[in-house]
């Protein structure tokens, strides 16, 4: 393990066995104000973080994963009615105006988006984009910003780097974006990370090399970090533990290894029924019946029933999100875990 | 030899100005079966089934479909030909006109190859409805009212309204979430079991292509560089390319996921000998001024490596 090039805020020294909650969400809920009133987007979501620990939040399109994400970063639409907590490094960030999140979490939390050309600026240079937020978050000069910039392009592989930061985002591959994007997301020293599909646009063996990157910034730096995918075999990979979301709801929570493994919720069995496995020899795939309703048409009780093959009449009722077996599961009957 | 040869693509070569698109692609689809073209992006893949289709023109290389040279025919015999040979594409919001209602849709195609009377192509057209397991009510609305999924089945329902001989499938699947997926999948193979319909199918997909494909090309750069029956490439990959991209695939756990360094070389400036060189774990000196030429590892299966000479020898 290299040494970090330059001092680490002082937060960041304590060591991995203490495993402080860097992030914590309770009961957190969203709606879309329009002009019918008020639209729900996402329920009662609840889940908590620690120092060098990964979380996926894991569900289809349409589930609410990446809306939940852009309430914890600030950036919901200004439509958006938000309730309950979110807790950063013990300090409650929910609530605070715009210009004062920036100031309490600016450096504190990096952001990696799918689409790399979009999320960076196309007519500033990589330099540039560098530098401004090292020279306004840590407050560095601009040769030092410079200095330290080279220096995180070089740290995630991307070669020549004092040339690369002249350059602009068109003239890098999609990988390379993406490297600058974690460069960027690393720069000011956060202790939590962000990542909405980060490698969902790449290809395969490219996601390979950036998932392999981003566990090592994770591990060299004991950074927290919220992964969001609709793929249920790189959380296995890559995360600890898992929330999985249907239609705005968390439907399981818990250790990826037993939702993947063994999960309670018969939504969860679907999504990993429904991948057509490496070596399974299988002549038809096990679909989940019908489509995710759209937002503003979920079903009362619980969302899934209607595509569910084990639901009943008690399902009409909503499930309170609740310990069975390994995990916590929204569910009147859930699995059986092994 | 039981089965008839629906389409054989021999040496095809596509350039576009100094890119080298496709080089020298060869493989044969027998009646009923798929074949999958993998790879990632830029390897060639769609530009393949663009030629297959004579959607773009090769600059060399012959594709015979049903017995015949299409590279020798006229627009007019082509357009022809084309009744037996239907496409599905990866966006279906793109490749569905949206100001055609779906009866439109499904009925224009017979129109266009003179199949039938308009009662029966409209009968046609419920009938494919049903086949897809879409509502007959679907008829009188529009693609925008559709999910993905079902735009998807409504673009199959297209394709089978000519009652094709071969379907080319380029990444039907990709834009889909996993659960519609499944369903489309399923779909597909149910389809070409009731029609014996022929398949290329391309996708980026492994676990997909697995699932779907009888025999499979795996493509670097222009080239297939692997090529055999599903199980085969799966179960023994010989090519460092096919085993680098087997072993990247997520799911395996992070500690067993393959380092392939590098990424995918411009098509402008191929590199000399073994395309694959740059990135390959087990590049020699040989890699860099011999292009290894495709070898017949047994049971179907052949690879462009030069590694496999010993191999063959032994």
């Amino acid at each position: 393990m290299t040494a970090h090039p330059t001092p680490l805020p002082a937060d960041r020294a304590a060591p991995v066995s203490q495993a402080r909650t860097v992030l914590e969400v309770e009961n957190l809920s969203l709606s879309l104000r329009n002009a019918d009133g008020l639209l729900p987007i996402v329920t009662d979501v609840s889940f908590s973080i620690r120092q060098g620990e990964a979380v996926a939040l894991v569900g289809e399109s349409g589930c609410g994963k990446s809306i939940t994400a852009s309430a914890i970063m600030g950036i919901a639409p200004e439509n958006a009615v938000i309730d309950g907590t979110i807790t950063l490094n013990g300090k409650v960030i929910s609530g605070l105006s715009a210009h004062e999140r920036r100031r309490l979490c600016g450096r504190h939390m990096g952001f990696i988006f799918q689409e790399p050309m979009t999320a960076l600026h196309p007519t500033l240079s990589i330099g540039r984009q560098m530098t401004d937020t090292l020279r306004h978050n840590l407050g560095l000069g601009h040769a030092e910003a410079t200095n330290r910039a080279a220096e995180l392009l070089d740290r995630v592989g991307i070669p020549r780097a004092r040339d690369i930061l002249k350059g602009y985002v068109h003239e890098l591959s999609g990988g390379m974006r993406q490297r600058v994007m974690i460069a960027l997301a690393i720069s000011c020293g956060p202790s939590l990370i962000i990542a909405d599909e980060p490698t969902t646009a790449l290809d395969v063996t490219i996601q390979a090399q950036v998932l392999d990157l981003l566990e090592d910034m994770r591990r060299e730096l004991n950074l927290a970090m919220l992964f969001i995918t609709h793929d249920l075999e790189v959380v296995g990979d890559f995360c600890e533990k898992a929330v999985v979301m249907y239609a705005g709801d968390v439907v399981e929570r818990g250790r990826s290894a037993d939702i993947v493994g063994a999960p309670t919720h018969p939504y969860a069995r679907g999504l990993i029924d429904a991948v057509p496995a490496h070596d399974d020899g299988r002549t038809r795939l096990t679909p989940i019946l019908g489509t995710v309703p759209p937002v503003g048409q979920w079903p009362e009780g619980c969302r899934f029933a209607p595509r569910c093959l084990r639901a009943d009449s008690k399902c009409q009722t909503r499930p309170a999100l609740e310990r069975h077996g390994q995990t916590d599961a929204r569910c009147w009957h859930p699995l059986e875990g092994n | 030899m039981s089965t008839p040869t629906v389409l054989s693509v021999t040496g095809l070569s596509k350039s576009f100005r100094t890119v080298k698109a496709v080089r020298d692609v060869s493989f044969t689809i027998p009646k009923g079966k798929t074949f999958g073209l993998v790879g990632e992006s830029g390897s060639g893949k769609s530009t393949t089934a663009r030629l297959v289709l004579r959607l773009v023109e090769p600059s060399s290389g012959t594709i015979r479909f049903r017995g015949r040279d299409l590279a020798g025919l006229s627009v007019r015999d082509l357009r022809a030909e084309r009744r037996h040979m239907q496409m599905i594409f990866q966006d279906p919001f793109g490749s569905l006109n949206p100001r055609m209602s779906v009866r439109d849709t499904l009925v224009e195609p017979q129109l266009v190859h003179g199949i039938g009377t308009p009662a029966e192509q409209l009968r046609t057209a419920e009938r494919l409805l049903g086949e897809v397991s879409m509502p007959r009510a679907a008829l009188d609305r529009y693609p925008h009212e559709f999910s993905g999924g079902q735009r998807q089945r409504i673009a199959i329902a297209r394709a089978l309204a000519t009652n094709p001989e071969m379907i080319v499938a380029d990444e039907p699947v990709s834009a889909l979430d996993v659960s519609v997926q499944a369903q489309v999948l399923n779909l597909m193979r149910d389809l070409q079991d009731r029609h014996g319909t022929t398949m290329l199918f391309i996708s980026h997909d492994l676990r997909v292509v697995q699932f779907m494909c009888d025999e499979i090309g795996v493509m670097y750069l222009g080239e297939i560089v692997e090529q055999g029956p599903r199980d085969r490439i799966y179960g023994a990959p010989a090519h460092p390319y096919t085993q680098a991209l087997l072993a990247s695939a997520p799911g395996k756990g992070s500690g067993q996921r393959a380092r392939l360094k590098g990424e995918i070389p411009s098509a402008h400036a191929v590199p000399s000998g073994c395309a694959f060189r740059t990135r390959c774990p087990h590049a020699f000196e040989r890699c860099t001024t011999d292009k290894p030429a495709m070898r017949e590892i047994g049971g179907g299966q052949k690879a462009a490596c030069h590694l496999l000479d010993g191999a063959v020898a032994a």
